[in-house]
């Protein structure tokens, strides 16, 4: 299912896209996410945030959700920067995980 | 308006006498399980937006007296009425009609309950990081900014006033962004170093609704120096000598920010060996750092007659090998 933080974040890239384009620096993206930027400057020394260009001061616009969804695991549930990293992989292998389980097995040849 | 009763010490398996940490461990605990980003289940989202808003009711004193002040006699699910009334303190009532574009998210139907609503105006809560739309003007800091500066060497060593313009995002009152200009002085204390974070309060970006401004911070990049490199508070550089200071020993000058000093080299000095001059780094909180001369040892590049003649002999009379 789609969760309703999910679509929030949705829409906001959709708006953002729609006016802006696709490119916005590290200053855009914390006023986007409400967050304060040195928490967007944590997440570009942890490699969360990967620049879009050589020099280091673009980011793409689809970076969004993953950097929201490490300001709410740090704000509600109080995940360290140090461990961020570390959550976010074990989160997706289990998402990954969940959703081949899901999958129909295939037979066996 | 006759809403359900919700009791909030209940979502959170609280009794009515916990105190702020109980609160924050019971809900850290319910969200580590509840979390929608952690927890993929449908009814995961609707208990956590349950926990969530019992959380924000009784982490904040203000808001848990207001629910305290119901009694204890409400049972969960019961019709329950109450007008909205506006918090002490002079804080204004503002209608949902004025929120800033922009942030009126929370109309998607993932705001808090009806109860909370009939309790506490529309939409008070803060769901998440970001500042949602608010019933109440509550005053929010405005945020830091942060922006990069190079000043060369010395200027570092021995501080400097500076100043300098910078652009700065304002939100207009329709919720665009508008750049304006402003300039800042300020000094940078001696001991700068690469990396060195240097606060002006109230320089940041403006407050909402009454709340302070931001800070801003400068990072200092130091430009590279032709003669000296930094390492920390340290300084390193490369003092050349002759093959025959080297082998004799001499007294010779070395450089530093404060002026020139001088190094005794010993008789068998050799390249790539590194002389510590004592306090001759940049200043630091923990004293002030030294200067680590290396050694390269330089041959003239050209003899005159004279010259050749002395290498020739020496050549012939020494039984020195370097590869032995």
């Amino acid at each position: 299912m789609t969760r309703y933080f999910e679509q929030i974040t949705e829409i906001r890239m959709t708006e953002y896209r729609r006016r802006c384009g696709d490119k916005l620096t590290a200053e855009q993206l914390a006023f986007l996410c409400g967050a304060d930027e040195r928490n967007i400057h944590a997440m570009i020394d942890l490699d969360l945030i990967t620049p879009a260009d050589p020099e280091g001061r673009l980011f793409d616009i689809s970076q969004l959700p993953r950097i929201e969804r490490a300001l709410r695991l740090r704000h509600d549930l109080g995940v360290g920067w140090v461990s961020m990293p570390l959550v976010l992989r074990l989160l997706d292998r289990i998402e990954e995980l969940e959703r081949r389980a899901a999958e129909p097995s295939e037979p066996n040849t | 308006m006759a809403v359900k009763f919700k009791d909030y010490y209940e979502t959170l398996g609280l009794t009515r006498d916990a105190d702020a940490a109980k609160i924050k461990r019971a809900y850290r605990k319910l969200a580590r399980e509840y979390h929608p980003d952690v927890n993929r289940s449908a009814t995961a989202e609707t208990k956590f937006k349950e926990v969530s808003e019992a959380y924000e009711v009784l982490s904040d004193p203000e808001k848990r007296k207001r629910f305290d002040q119901l009694g204890a006699s409400w049972k969960t699910g019961q019709d329950f009425s109450a007008r909205p009334e506006p918090p002490p303190g002079g804080q204004q009532w503002r209608g949902s009609g004025q929120r800033p574009r922009g942030q009126a998210f929370n109309d998607m139907g993932g705001g808090f309950s009806d109860f909370f609503e009939s309790l506490f105006g529309q939409a008070a809560g803060s769901g998440g990081p970001r500042r949602e739309a608010s019933g109440w003007k509550i005053p929010t800091r405005g945020q830091d900014h942060e922006t990069g500066i190079d000043i060369p060497l010395e200027d570092a060593f021995r501080g400097t006033s500076r100043s300098m313009t910078l652009k700065v995002q304002e939100m207009a009152p329709d919720g665009s962004l508008r750049e304006s200009s402003k300039k800042v002085d300020f000094r940078i204390p001696p001991g700068a170093v690469n990396g060195t974070r240097l606060r002006l309060a109230g320089q940041g970006g403006p407050g909402y609704d009454g709340g302070e401004s931001g800070d801003l911070f400068l990072r200092i990049k130091i430009t590279p120096h032709p003669v000296f490199r930094l390492k920390g508070h340290h300084l390193e550089l490369d003092l050349n000598i002759s093959p025959w200071e080297a082998a004799l020993g001499a007294t010779v000058p070395v450089p530093t920010l404060e002026g020139n000093s001088s190094v005794r080299l010993k008789p068998g000095t050799q390249s790539g060996q590194t002389l510590r001059l004592k306090e001759k780094g940049m200043p630091s909180k923990h004293g002030q750092g030294d200067l680590y001369a290396t050694i390269q040892i330089k041959v003239p590049e050209k003899l005159d007659a004279k010259e050749h003649e002395l290498f020739e002999a020496l050549a012939k009379a020494s039984t020195f090998n370097p590869r032995s």
